[in-house]
């Protein structure tokens, strides 16, 4: 099984509110489906 | 997905949703389908991009298997669903003659089951439009990964 690594966990992302977030707490606290939208349409 | 929040809650995960549009149509969308889960943008795609996920013209728009199945979901539908197929076409298109409106119009998305030490349990990179998992698929891999974790639905609730 590979992992995320350290670099794409480390990428920013932005929750509705504005507020800044890397990407690997999504899975901090417990396993996380990630869904990746094309878009918002 | 979203319909299956509640068992991937059991299963002591969580759902989220990361899109590449702003903010505001974030809100919009999440209002527009009743999202409850936690929901992310990220207008740059620096995330889709570290993760490998696909992007371009053609695994979007030209590949003629994006077309099959839109004609097929034309053909085998009730009316009903035959104009919301051409609604949510539309809906898709509009974001290639608005760049950046609600989102990067070419850029693919997917699907990953990722654990808390950062393994990847489960990964699905779209290949061309409307190119979706299974939502069994990803549901059997995160109860396997559950397995993997080293406890159960049971302890986790304890």
């Amino acid at each position: 099984m590979d992992a995320v690594s350290a670099e794409a966990g480390r990428t920013k992302i932005w929750d509705i509110e504005g507020r800044e977030h890397e990407l690997k707490e999504t899975w901090a606290v417990q396993p996380v489906v990630l869904a990746f939208v094309r878009h918002f349409g | 997905m979203r319909h299956e929040v509640s068992r991937i809650h059991a299963l002591g995960a969580e759902l989220v949703v990361v899109g590449n549009g702003t903010n505001r149509f974030a809100r919009a969308f999440a209002d527009d389908i009743q999202l409850d889960t936690p929901l992310y943008v990220d207008p740059t795609c620096a995330s889709y991009q570290a993760l490998s996920l696909k992007r371009g013209i053609a695994p979007t728009l030209g590949s003629w298997r994006t077309w099959a199945n839109m004609f097929r979901a034309l053909r085998g539908g009730v009316r009903e669903r035959r104009v919301a197929v051409i609604l949510r076409w539309w809906r898709q298109s509009v974001p290639v003659l608005i760049p950046g409106a609600q989102g990067d119009a070419w850029q693919l998305g997917g699907v990953l089951i990722v654990l808390p030490d950062g393994r990847i349990a489960y990964r699905h990179h779209s290949t061309i439009s409307g190119d979706h998992p299974r939502t069994s698929e990803v549901m059997a891999a995160l109860a396997g990964s559950k397995w993997q974790l080293g406890f159960t639905s049971a302890e986790q609730q304890e």
